[in-house]
């Protein structure tokens, strides 16, 4: 017998015997109906990457802007006090509120 | 980077705008001295009455000071126009000035503790500090004290 023969006839009764899957029918659907879906969804994180940066902005934006408006209105408060507190001081103090003529007009003349 | 460089130059821009705008539109109100009291000590309406008593009471005392003190200036500048500031009558003169000052520095700081002891006591100490530094300090080293 030729071994070229007995090699051509053990290819011809050689048949693929694939491992049982019994889920692969549901697992093919599964996957056409999710690409019939179309592309999945971004998750939280994704998406949370997505808005970080506008987010990010605009926070600091917003709290570049309370802390200016807090500023001034400390500066404004200190301000106030100290010009009440330098007239209330005057208006006890007899030497601050006591007229007092320049002098030099006085040597001018 | 140039995106945060962006960002910051805004923030910087949004911070000196409202800064400004707030420093605009909120100007400090400079009305009543004793609304003022009042809310800057948070006095109650007996220590406000009181506090209102001791400076009518003190008015015409400061007024007094008030009076001798511009009469005591214009004698020491007469003075001294008239080139007698080496003579007896100066020195005299300057010796009055600096016993009015004395005076003067004196019944303003007892009106200061008079008014501070009607306070809690922390908001005395408080108004002590923040109206003591205000007032005209007497200095011996500077005995004219002319403006």
């Amino acid at each position: 017998m030729n071994p070229r023969d007995s090699l051509s006839d053990l290819l011809r009764s050689w048949r693929y015997q694939p491992p049982a899957e019994p889920e692969f029918n549901a697992q093919v659907w599964a996957r056409l109906q999710e690409a019939e879906r179309g592309p999945a969804k971004l998750s939280f994180f994704p998406a949370f990457a997505r808005w970080s940066l506008p987010l990010a902005a605009s926070i600091t934006v917003i709290i570049s802007a309370v802390l200016g408006s807090t500023a001034a209105l400390a500066y404004n408060t200190a301000e106030r006090d100290d010009r009440m507190a330098s007239a209330y001081a005057r208006s006890i103090d007899p030497l601050q509120r006591a007229p007092s003529a320049p002098m030099h007009h006085q040597h001018r003349h | 980077m140039k995106r945060y460089a962006v960002v910051l130059i805004v923030a910087l821009v949004a911070c000196a705008a409202s800064f400004g705008l707030t420093r605009r539109l909120s100007r400090p109100d400079t009305g009543d001295q004793m609304a003022w009291l009042r809310h800057e000590f948070h006095l109650n309406d007996e220590q406000a009455a009181q506090i209102t008593q001791l400076n009518a009471a003190y008015e015409p005392i400061c007024a007094n000071h008030c009076e001798r003190i511009a009469a005591a200036r214009d004698r020491l500048r007469t003075l001294e126009i008239e080139g007698k500031k080496n003579g007896p009558e100066y020195e005299a003169a300057t010796a009055d000035w600096n016993a009015l000052r004395a005076e003067c520095s004196r019944a303003t700081r007892q009106q200061l503790e008079r008014v501070a002891a009607v306070m809690s006591p922390d908001e005395g100490r408080r108004y002590l500090d923040m109206i003591g530094a205000k007032l005209t300090k007497f200095d011996h080293s500077k005995p004219f004290g002319l403006q």
